[in-house]
């Protein structure tokens, strides 16, 4: 089954390229009302899996945190050198490797959004026993478990979780649980990320809610705080969990981010007239 | 000495859930009864760990508390060590160096 969404429009119509980069256990399925809505605004979309998700769930077991690091860099050029304007944008860890990107060509990216940024695992819905984390993710302990997908499956809407739900029982968007390899290596990225945040100097709209149930506000805070943007906005949702793109208030999120990409699409396009008079 | 018993039960225990979690729980990872196991061996994890650590405060001779920071150091040496591939390899000597640690505690 082909999971990766490419929606490009006829050459020298398109205002710029949106790079984005699905969550953890997760696949570009999750983001696909999210880009065709961008794609509808003029932009091509690129959302493409990312190693160790797909067909062969066990893919997941023998990746490294570098795997996705290359992926996203790869991804990244190859579209910088077809496009005036890129931006990265993800959700969960997605979030957390566009902003790897960001860090590695920070003069490069044009715009970064960042979604339900995973810094931390520190959610309301995390187990009592999740103090213990640091032991079974560092010892062969990680190979044992896997932590099950459960409710609320980061939906506050009702609605919107039975079908999640359902769609999960079918394995259509991504895996029933958290293996904890994969949570080891995101934890290993978001420690990489977190040390080199002083990097990332482009504009950039973090979105998070107050009620994420994976991780908490304080990921969004600390990139906001720790990052040189001096063009930075945090925006913070009352009435979602962590999957803001299919929440309650995922308007909102769409309008707000397509509002940021084009106010910085218009920026370069000033910059590159006023090069040509 | 209490701790050194308690080091050895623990040591006993990690070595036992790990044994039986790879005989005959393996093939059922999402089972609800599979992760309350799961749950006690990280407990097993760790109280190995603290009491190895404890353990090498009390501990006489400075080559014994060496060895026994080196044990409780061992889970995770051997976790880095450790990939998908290489899994069961890395069981086993984490059951043997549990055995050890336990064994090596006891004559001392």
């Amino acid at each position: 089954m082909p999971l990766d969404i490419i929606l490009k429009h006829e050459e020298k119509s398109s205002k710029g390229a949106v790079l984005l980069f699905h969550g953890l256990t997760g696949s570009p399925f999750e983001l696909q009302k999210y880009a065709k809505f961008l794609y509808k605004n003029g932009y091509d979309v690129y959302a493409e899996c990312l190693p160790g998700h797909g067909d062969n769930f066990n893919d997941i077991y023998t990746i490294s945190y570098k795997d996705w690091l290359n992926h996203a860099y790869f991804k990244f050029e190859n579209l910088k050198s077809k496009y005036d304007n890129v931006y990265v944008a993800g959700l969960c860890l997605g979030a957390v490797l566009a902003l790897a990107v960001a860090v590695k060509f920070p003069n490069d990216v044009t715009g970064i959004i960042s979604l339900s940024t995973t810094l931390f695992l520190d959610g309301w819905r995390l187990p009592w026993f999740m103090f213990l984390l640091p032991v079974a993710i560092s010892t062969i302990f990680r190979f044992y478990y896997s932590y099950p997908e459960c409710e609320p499956h980061g939906i506050k809407n009702e609605r919107t979780r039975s079908v999640v739900k359902k769609l999960l029982k079918k394995g259509d968007v991504g895996m029933n649980d958290f293996p904890m390899t994969g949570i080891y290596e995101l934890l290993k990225l978001s420690k990489f990320v977190r040390k080199n945040l002083k990097s990332v100097k482009a504009p950039i709209i973090l979105i998070h809610s107050q009620d994420d149930d994976l991780t908490s506000v304080k990921s969004a805070k600390t990139v906001y705080k720790k990052i040189s943007s001096t063009d930075k906005e945090l925006i913070i949702l009352y009435d979602s969990y962590h999957m803001v793109l299919y929440d309650n208030e995922k308007e909102f999120v769409f309008n707000k981010t397509l509002d940021f990409i084009l106010k910085h699409t218009k920026v370069i396009s000033n910059k590159q007239e006023a090069l040509c008079s | 000495m209490f701790i050194k018993y308690a080091f050895i039960l623990f040591a006993c225990i990690l070595a036992l859930m790990i044994s039986i979690y790879k005989i005959f729980m393996q093939n059922n990872k999402r089972t609800e009864k599979t992760a309350c196991y799961l749950s006690g061996l990280t407990w097993a994890f760790a109280l190995y760990v603290l009491s190895a650590v404890i353990l090498s405060i009390f501990i006489s001779g400075n080559i014994n508390k060496f060895v026994i920071i080196l044990f409780a150091l061992s889970p995770f040496i051997i976790g880095k060590l450790a990939a998908y591939k290489t899994e069961n390899f890395y069981s086993i000597i984490q059951i043997l160096c549990a055995v050890i640690s336990a064994g090596y505690v006891f004559f001392v």
